[in-house]
């Protein structure tokens, strides 16, 4: 089969007509499984042209799709966590997690960590190159975070607060990182 | 003292029993007032009753202990049945996994985390087993930025342990690393999957953070043994 690249130019409604399209055909129960944060309730409401989900679903919804056809949205099911969860949104995020993303920055180029310096103005000297390492790589990348959007507690920098800044960026696509299956 | 005191409670047993006979009196000649044999024999069943009142009201007390004792012991031969339900119930269940074990062989580990995911065994099952259970087709709803972090094998094997037909649905592919659909289906080894089906879908889903990526997309795979 010809590699067929995805076209980012396909509208919306041209999705929901193709997945229609597809499933019109079958008569019976359409069950939509999947783990959190996958967007199962999106594609659910999608197909049904009702309003976006608002929380998270915690019982089965079914709905007619078709006088012979039911559609029914599910909870998810349990997952194994990873810190890489949290990066993607699909759980919330933890400190682990920026230890995940700093791992996977350090497998990568120079310029994704370019890109993280130019971001939070971090001193270049901070990168953790070798010879240059960071003792704690998550934890100063956090205090510095911390430090430059004023999310200081008490105790000193908040870290938890730095890291779902940091996890937000990442899902915003500021820092660019992808995962290797 | 003591001996108005035993003189009062004399009269007052007195008057008791003066009220006990003037009630059974009066309900004697009540039951005579309206000259109806039905009437008097109400009235002998009641002489009756006062006179074997006690015993009749032990047996009859008794009889109720008894047929609650029957009832309890219908309900606990119920209760004994319903267990025994549940233990046929679960040992189906378990012969359910049992199945998926036996035909899925090498696949122990899978089927060993499907059981260590439905938590709760003598529970209910979890919404999404029953969903599966009654469903004709099966949407599995993927990241594709991180197929292998959101998909189940177990969940997969036990559908199609049920027949059911499959379908994958990879969500946000608009953001992931690889744009290539035959990648993607190298990483899934989905063999035996027709022509993928390309789209994309702004999803303005539930997300645990203020914002969400702007363009998510969706990518559908339909399976072939529709």
């Amino acid at each position: 089969m010809s590699p067929e690249r995805f076209d980012h130019n396909v509208t919306p409604s041209e999705s929901v007509k193709m997945i229609r399209s597809v499933i019109d055909e079958i008569e019976g129960n359409i069950a939509i499984i999947g783990s959190p944060f996958v967007g199962k309730s999106t594609l659910f409401t999608a197909l049904l042209n009702l309003p976006a989900p608002r929380r998270s679903t915690d019982s089965l919804r079914s709905r007619a799709l078709s006088p012979k056809t039911t559609l029914v949205d599910t909870p998810s099911f349990p997952p194994d966590l990873t810190p890489l969860h949290a990066l993607l949104g699909l759980t919330y995020p933890s400190f682990e997690s920026i230890e995940a993303l700093i791992a996977i920055l350090d497998r990568l180029p120079e310029e994704y960590w370019t890109q993280v310096e130019k971001l939070y103005g971090i001193p270049a000297l901070m990168r953790p190159i070798e010879g240059n390492r960071f003792v704690h790589p998550a934890r100063d990348l956090c205090v510095h975070v911390a430090r430059k959007f004023g999310r200081l507690g008490k105790g000193g920098p908040n870290l938890e607060a730095a890291a779902q800044i940091i996890v937000e960026d990442c899902l915003k696509g500021k820092i660019r990182w992808w995962i290797v299956d | 003292m003591l001996a108005e005191q035993e003189d009062a409670r004399r009269k007052r047993e007195e008057e008791r029993e003066r009220k006990r006979k003037g009630d059974s009196n009066g309900v004697e000649s009540g039951a005579e007032a309206h000259g109806l044999d039905e009437e008097i024999e109400v009235g002998n069943d009641f002489k009756v009753g006062v006179q074997i009142d006690d015993n009749e009201e032990e047996e009859s007390i008794e009889g109720e202990f008894d047929s609650e004792d029957e009832e309890e012991d219908e309900d606990d031969e119920e209760d004994m049945d319903d267990e025994e339900d549940e233990g046929e119930e679960s040992r189906s269940s378990d012969s359910e996994w049992e199945g998926i074990e036996s035909d899925a062989e090498g696949e122990t580990s899978d089927v060993d985390s499907l059981t260590e995911l439905n938590t709760v065994r003598n529970s209910a099952k979890p919404p999404y087993l029953t969903a599966i259970n009654r469903a004709d087709l099966v949407i599995f709803v993927l990241d594709a930025r991180a197929v292998n972090l959101t998909r189940s094998p177990q969940l997969e094997a036990y559908t199609e342990k049920k027949g059911k037909a499959l379908m994958y649905v990879l969500n946000r592919a608009g953001i992931s690393s690889s744009d290539d659909v035959s990648d993607l289906q190298n990483v899934y080894r989905l063999t035996s999957y027709s022509k993928p089906l390309i789209g994309s879908l702004n999803l303005s889903r539930h997300c645990p953070f203020s914002s969400c990526p702007p363009n998510d997309s969706i990518i559908m795979l339909p399976l072939l043994n529709q």
